[in-house]
């Protein structure tokens, strides 16, 4: 890049060629004045306010410094006499635009304080006439049309960068205004609820609803930054805190978000002060009953306890485990965490479980999802190859059963501003999600056909010539056995498999082929499937067949689920591994671990989720720890999984709400939220991120791996007064991808992608190459695994339960926007909950119709396991035959329905495929 | 919390939903335009033509089928009157064809609130007794028309001789700017790529109706030149915008392209007639351009220019009828006495719009006009009864010059800053209130500003305001000329704030 300097109002600036003159004022921390020119990734210059005119020394008139390049020699002056007069009279008239009440409602904004600044008359033009009040009819933004100056940012905001496409600048001259959608009211629209509006809006005229409440506080004590704990995509979020609770977020500078937030992120954060938060450590009332018939919540699950000291609480935990395990020896214990706490967490839980427990059998809620294992299976690396960003590289991207723009709805907007900018997206999925309108192509597939339609594409692509014949031979193996495997599926036989077009079908195999540059990602709609490994195997073969992988704007993202999925298991809180993945039944590994922790370790691998539980029914397991899970709503089949952990003899739940789990407690320990805490966690683009406490735990709650020691304690464990830091420091030292991090390093970086040297951590005998900076794709020129990747032969599983006369449906489970996995946390956020209040069962407009169902009256749905009461809605999106439901909603709990039956690899549940059939009651 | 949730009826479009008659309107616009977004206002004035005005579930399907979001497509819907959108009567229903100003003077005030619809006038302000008729193809085809073009496709070498023609002629647009042509043509050809042409027949400037009396006498004549313009510049494509108010024209035009196309005249390349959007802001050529590739006609800052970074970000030439019709004469095109209008070959010769007060208003030929009271006498004097108050030269953002300034020699009056614009005249009577003039002025500028800029959509609604009653504040008028002159993004706004600027003391001095 060229480099210069210019002359801004006296001061000498550097400036590159390309950028713009507000650009390099900012950059060098002059304070031009400026109004609708947003500096964040994705904003490009508006230019219609006109309040960043400057005069140059080389040209007539002015110039928007927001929109107007810098180049050498450049003299700017924002301070001449013409440009102060200018901007002075460009505020007034701005001024004028809004009412006299409103802009008493809102005097605190950025466009009041250029107001300010300039010295403006601001009723030197008049006032606009009173037209409207408020409107407060949507449960997150306040639209206050009155207070509105037009900069047209929120347009932007939602067309530009989050790609929604919801607000327009509507109508011409004088009659231009903000608009939802047609003209609706925001309330009545498709607006998602990102807040991205809300966060750059200058007037107020779009501003959180919460500052608009009666219970709004008078003034924001504090604000600081954590990462949110919604999803895998790690947006840093700043909250601004008043009277001890988060009265709003804005998004924060992060690595991954750039300052956007979704709906979640930005409006979920009330459940922080949920009157139902556990304060102090509770236990189970001796004329309390655990009673397995069916889901308790809340209040109904504090009654069966009764309040306890820390000592005692601990105390009862850690006994209720010792004695178990000196009764019946460690393999009766079992411990679940969350890939929702931290790194820190992960490891201290599953070194308790392995040095305390003496037992192998430890997991976490990763299982219910888990889209790495075929990944790491090919290539010997248990995370994604290349960032989501890097999609502003790729020509093309495959997503495969992956619904971002609900499930990672920032890093949809990073996708959707890539594809805006060319990158062409070829969509797998059976239903028509928002991303289907920006397709190339979206093969809406039967459901369960993936490997069907994969294979075919893959056939296409190898007897085309169109694959990559010299990676083939250099970098794979198991080629020949895939050529067999796919013989038989040409176009016209997935065409009638997959009830997609064969055209279709060759036109996206062709196209990712062909690209430069393609990226493939997938999720849960690939992985929850008793197939789910297979789908993914079946993706992976046709992205490294076409040699889609270490190239910039190539590689394979599973998109992870949880805020720290990848950090759990980086951690090694999995039955199968140690931490950083290093395999059981290898003795250097072994002692490796026994020499550090100076214990015996269990041999052999443990009980994964789903197993563990089915275990307890048996009465084989007796003892569970569960810390921040939820089984008994997020496990397949939940009237099985409430008769498993109603029969454990000791189960102490550890949890920030009294989940459906904790009805089911011994004991119930009240933790600290990732807000409250301090730690590292990862993201799934690699990013291990540090956070710090914006607040402070309510009253006796705890940090999880502080609880975790105190129990360690109590069995005797040395290591039980590790620091923090020493958790951390001795973590990055047995995990390969963590090689040169350091508490202290990440404090003071706060963010940083690993592998920090790609060639280095990973400790292979032989290059994998990248192209040296860590955000590029890995693996150039080998993998981890070794020179070559296997293309691993697949099971050949189908669904487990296809339809049939008596359940002619086939239910398919997810998760809607507004929620997150049981909703314990969203479902106790009251915005979202206002948004979101209550399950329902898409069916398609056809079968809604025949069925002649109406929203106005529940249904049921009932399947072999179950049955649940849920409100119908007609969705032109789904497919005939097919029904939805999100999982979050305990009142009507999609998992009564699903069926536990395992994929025999990734041992994740069909929770996207199950038979069911729909009971009209006519009950309102 | 404080709303109560709303329960879904159904997933996906949401709200009512599209009867089966304007689905089918819908559909019949799709099969002639396409499901491209570029194509999104023909769609839009399609239905119009069909139905009225598209309703709010029209819009929810059309940005299905076009795989917009309705927002995008309302954005668009609204963003041009001509559309009609939320309308309650036909568009175009109106009784005056003819904008506010002229209209008021020949009818009355009075009437005008009445009977005038928002939006740009019908350019009717001649109210011509009889007009053209346009030269047929055959007739220009036998007077030497379009051997140019076939001589382009046999000898490509020409083009440098014609781009040289152009040179050395020194012709100029002639839309107010005065760029040389062969600068345009040139900078398109070094951009490379896949260059557009665009014929700018969307004539919206007020009393402005010489491009509509170009094409109604010689259509062929712009088209011919608007093929050269393609031809040298290897443009594929070429787009006629002929502004949609001029319902007549459409049928002239259409036969122009179409002769010309069977003739094999346009062989590779694409000829497209469009219709623009029925405000004054889709004759800017950015906005134009906006409005082609189905946005809302708002003007985009430059640089880049249009010729670098055009229509969907390829290079792009616009020229207006007039400009496009005068080159004519770079390839040996002469004035023909049976074709009045082909007197502008003559570079000198200048086309008048007349209108107002005066007895034959209409499109007036003139070469070295000696002062405006001659234009007056040339529009066959005042009416009955009626003295010279003054004539509004150049349009809406014009200037107001009184009858005692219109025996001034004229190119006087140029000297000392008169610009003739557009060459509309619009003149009035003795009795007319310069300041009623001037708010009519301001009113259509504040009418037709985009309203993307603050300057232009605040300051042109504050001047009309201003203008429209009570006493001037000399200061802040002068503040409100200056922002909006210094600081809007095209030239509507920024020639407000000089209409302004000139006209303030005009009408201090008058009050006094």
């Amino acid at each position: 890049m060229n480099f210069f300097d210019i002359d801004i109002d006296g001061k000498t600036v550097p400036a590159a060629v390309g950028i713009t003159i507000l650009e390099a004022a900012v950059a060098a921390g002059v304070d031009l004045p400026h109004l609708c020119a947003c500096m964040r990734e994705g904003y490009l210059p508006i230019a219609a306010c006109r309040t960043c005119l400057v005069e140059l020394n080389n040209h007539d008139g002015l110039v928007p410094a927001c929109r107007h390049s810098v180049a050498p020699g450049m003299v700017v002056r924002s301070d001449s006499a013409l440009s102060r007069r200018t901007r002075r009279t460009v505020v007034e008239l701005l001024a004028s635009e809004m009412s006299e009440p409103a802009a008493k409602r809102h005097p605190d904004g950025l466009f009041q304080r250029l107001v300010r600044r300039v010295e403006a008359d601001s009723g030197r033009f008049g006032n606009r006439a009173v037209r409207s009040e408020p409107d407060r009819n949507h449960s997150a933004i306040t639209v206050d049309a009155d207070a509105c100056i037009r900069c047209g940012l929120c347009r932007s905001a939602c067309q530009d960068v989050q790609v929604n496409g919801v607000i327009s600048l509507a109508g011409h001259g004088d009659g231009l205004h903000v608009a939802f959608d047609t003209g609706k009211d925001i309330g009545d629209s498709s607006c998602v609820s990102c807040g991205e509006c809300v966060q750059v809006c200058p007037t107020g005229a779009l501003s959180p609803a919460v500052l608009f409440a009666p219970e709004a506080p008078v003034a924001i004590e504090y604000s600081a930054e954590t990462v949110c704990p919604f999803c895998s995509v790690g947006c840093r979020v700043n909250l601004h805190v008043a009277e001890d609770r988060v009265v709003y977020a804005d998004g924060a500078d992060g690595p991954a978000n750039h300052g956007r937030l979704c709906v979640k992120g930005r409006f979920g954060f009330g459940y922080l002060r949920h009157a139902e938060r556990l304060t102090v450590p509770l236990i189970r009332r001796d004329d309390a009953p655990k009673d397995a018939s069916h889901n308790f919540r809340g209040a109904e699950v504090l009654e069966m306890f009764r309040p306890a000291t820390w000592d005692e609480a601990l105390d009862r935990a850690a006994s209720g485990f010792a004695d178990l395990r000196d009764r019946h020896g460690g393999d009766v214990l079992a411990v679940l965490g969350s890939a929702k706490g931290t790194n820190e967490d992960a490891y201290i839980l599953q070194k308790l479980a392995r040095t305390g427990f003496g037992t192998a059998h430890i997991d976490h809620c990763t299982r219910l999802c888990a889209s790495v294992p075929p990944l790491a299976e090919a290539i010997g690396f248990s995370a994604v190859t290349v960032p989501i960003e890097q999609i502003v590289n790729a020509d093309v991207a495959l997503m495969v059963g992956s619904n971002p723009e609900v499930n990672h709805p920032v890093a949809a907007s990073i996708m959707k501003n890539a594809i805006r900018r060319g990158t062409k997206l070829i969509l797998i999925d059976p239903y028509e999600q928002p991303l289907a309108r920006l397709a190339t192509v979206h093969l809406q597939l039967r459901p369960g056909t993936d490997v069907q339609l994969l294979s075919a594409m893959t056939k296409l692509v190898i007897a085309e010539g169109l694959y990559d014949s010299k990676f083939v031979d250099d970098r794979l193996e198991g080629f020949d056995e895939l050529v067999q495997r796919v013989e038989a599926y040409t176009p016209d036989v997935a065409a009638r498999i997959c009830g997609v077009s064969a055209e279709a079908i060759v036109e996206a195999a062709r196209l990712f082929a062909k690209a430069p540059a393609a990226m493939c990602f997938w999720g849960m709609g690939a992985s929850q499937h008793v197939h789910g490994a297979d789908n993914i195997r079946a993706t992976i073969a046709f992205a490294l067949v076409c040699g889609q992988i270490g190239r910039s704007g190539t590689g394979l993202h599973p998109l992870r689920g949880q805020n720290n999925v990848q950090g759990s298991c980086d951690a090694g809180l999995l039955p199968h591994y140690f931490p950083g993945y290093r395999t059981l039944d290898d003795a250097v590994q072994r002692s490796l671990f026994e020499t550090l922790w100076k214990t015996q370790i269990p041999i052999g691998s443990g009980l994964s989720v789903v197993e563990i539980m089915d275990a307890a029914k048996a009465g084989k397991m007796k003892g569970l720890y569960v810390v921040g899970g939820n089984p008994a709503m997020a496990n397949p089949d939940l009237a099985a999984t409430r008769e498993a952990v109603a029969r454990l003899d000791h189960l102490v739940v550890q949890d920030i709400f009294p989940t459906e789990t904790a009805a089911f407690a011994d004991v119930i320990l009240p933790a600290a939220a990732l807000a409250e805490r301090s730690g590292t966690v990862t993201n799934t683009d690699r990013i291990i991120q540090f956070v710090e406490p914006v607040l402070s735990p309510p009253g006796m709650a705890r940090e999880d791996w502080a609880i975790a020691c105190a129990i360690a304690a109590r069995l005797g464990l040395s290591w039980a007064r590790d620091s923090h830091e020493a958790i951390f420091d001795e973590m990055a030292s047995v995990v390969p991808v963590l090689n040169g991090l350091s508490w202290q390093k990440l404090k003071t970086e706060r963010g940083v992608r690993y592998p920090l040297n790609p060639n280095d951590p990973l400790r292979m005998d032989h290059p994998i190459g990248s192209n040296q900076i860590p955000q590029d794709s890995l693996f150039s020129t080998g993998f981890p695994r070794g020179p070559r990747a296997r293309l691993a032969a697949l099971e050949g599983k189908c669904p487990s339960e296809l339809p049939d006369a008596a359940f002619p449906f086939t239910l398919i489970t997810g998760r809607v926007r507004e929620h997150w996995h049981t909703g314990s946390m969203t479902r106790r956020s009251d915005v979202l909950d206002a948004l979101s209040p209550e399950a329902l069962l898409h069916v398609c407009p056809s079968d809604f119709d025949r069925l002649a169902l109406s929203s106005d009256y529940l249904v049921t749905v009932e399947t072999r396991r179950g049955a649940v009461t849920v409100r119908p809605v007609s969705d032109q999106r789904i497919q005939q035959g097919v029904i939805w439901m999100a999982m979050s909603f305990f009142e009507a709990a999609a998992n009564e329905l699903t069926i536990n039956k395992l994929d025999a690899y990734t041992r994740v549940p069909e929770y996207k495929y199950c038979s069911a059939k729909i009971v009209v009651n006519k009950v309102n | 919390m404080r709303s109560k949730h709303k329960r879904p009826r159904s997933y996906g479009a949401g709200g009512p939903i599209a009867g089966t008659q304007e689905i089918a309107a819908i559909e019949t616009a799709l099969l002639s335009h396409g499901t491209a977004r570029d194509g999104l206002l023909e769609i839009l004035l399609d239905i119009r033509d069909r139905q009225g005005s598209v309703s709010q579930a029209g819009l929810q399907y059309i940005a299905e089928r076009l795989r917009l979001t309705s927002a995008e497509v309302y954005e668009v819907a609204t963003a041009f009157p001509a559309v009609n959108y939320g309308a309650t009567v036909p568009y175009g229903n109106y009784t005056n064809n003819c904008c506010d100003l002229v209209c008021a003077l020949l009818r009355g005030p009075a009437d005008i609130d009445r009977e005038m619809r928002p939006g740009v006038c019908g350019g009717r302000c001649d109210v011509p007794d009889s007009e053209p008729a346009p030269r047929s193809f055959e007739t220009f085809r036998a007077a030497g028309g379009y051997t140019v073009v076939n001589r382009l496709q046999r000898m490509p070498t020409e083009k440098n001789q014609i781009l040289q023609n152009i040179a050395g002629r020194n012709a100029v647009g002639r839309a107010g700017v005065g760029f040389p042509v062969h600068r345009k043509w040139q900078s398109l050809i070094a951009t490379g790529g896949e260059p557009v042409v665009v014929v700018n027949a969307d004539e919206g400037e007020l009393a402005t109706f010489k491009d509509r009396f170009i094409l109604q006498s010689d259509p062929h004549g712009v088209l011919e030149a608007a093929l050269v313009a393609a031809s040298v510049t290897g443009a594929k494509q070429l787009f006629f915008y002929l502004r949609d108010d001029y319902a007549d024209l459409h049928a002239i035009v259409r036969r122009a392209i179409d002769d010309t196309v069977a003739a094999g005249l346009t062989a590779g390349l694409d000829v497209h007639l469009r219709r623009s959007g029925g405000a004054y802001i889709c004759g800017e050529e950015t906005a134009l351009i906006a409005s082609l590739e189905g946005r809302p006609a708002r003007p985009r800052e430059r640089p880049p220019y249009p010729t670098e970074r055009g229509l969907q970000g390829r290079p792009t030439l616009v020229h207006n009828v007039e400009t496009l019709y005068r080159l004519r004469g770079a390839w040996g095109a002469v004035h023909e006495d049976a074709v009045p209008v082909s007197a502008l070959l003559d570079p000198d010769m200048l086309l008048y719009s007349v209108s107002g007060r005066v007895r034959k208003p209409g499109p007036k030929l003139i070469r070295a006009l000696p002062s405006l009271d001659a234009l007056v006498r040339a529009a066959g004097g005042m009416r009955e009864e009626e003295e010279l108050g003054g004539v509004v030269i150049g349009g809406s953002a014009g200037t107001i010059v009184p009858a005692s300034r219109c025996g001034v020699p004229l190119a006087e009056l140029l000297a000392s800053g008169l610009s003739l614009g557009t060459g509309s005249a619009v003149v009035f009577g003795k009795t007319d209130d310069i300041r009623w003039i001037a708010e009519k002025m301001a009113g259509f500028l504040a009418r037709e500003s985009c309203g993307q800029c603050a300057p232009c959509r605040i300051g042109t609604a504050k001047m009309a305001r201003a203008l429209a009653g009570g006493p001037l504040d000399r200061r802040l008028l002068d503040d409100l000329a200056s922002v909006m002159s210094e600081a809007s993004i095209c030239g509507l706004g920024r020639s407000a704030g000089k209409f302004l600027a000139r006209v303030t003391p005009i009408l201090t001095e008058h009050e006094r």
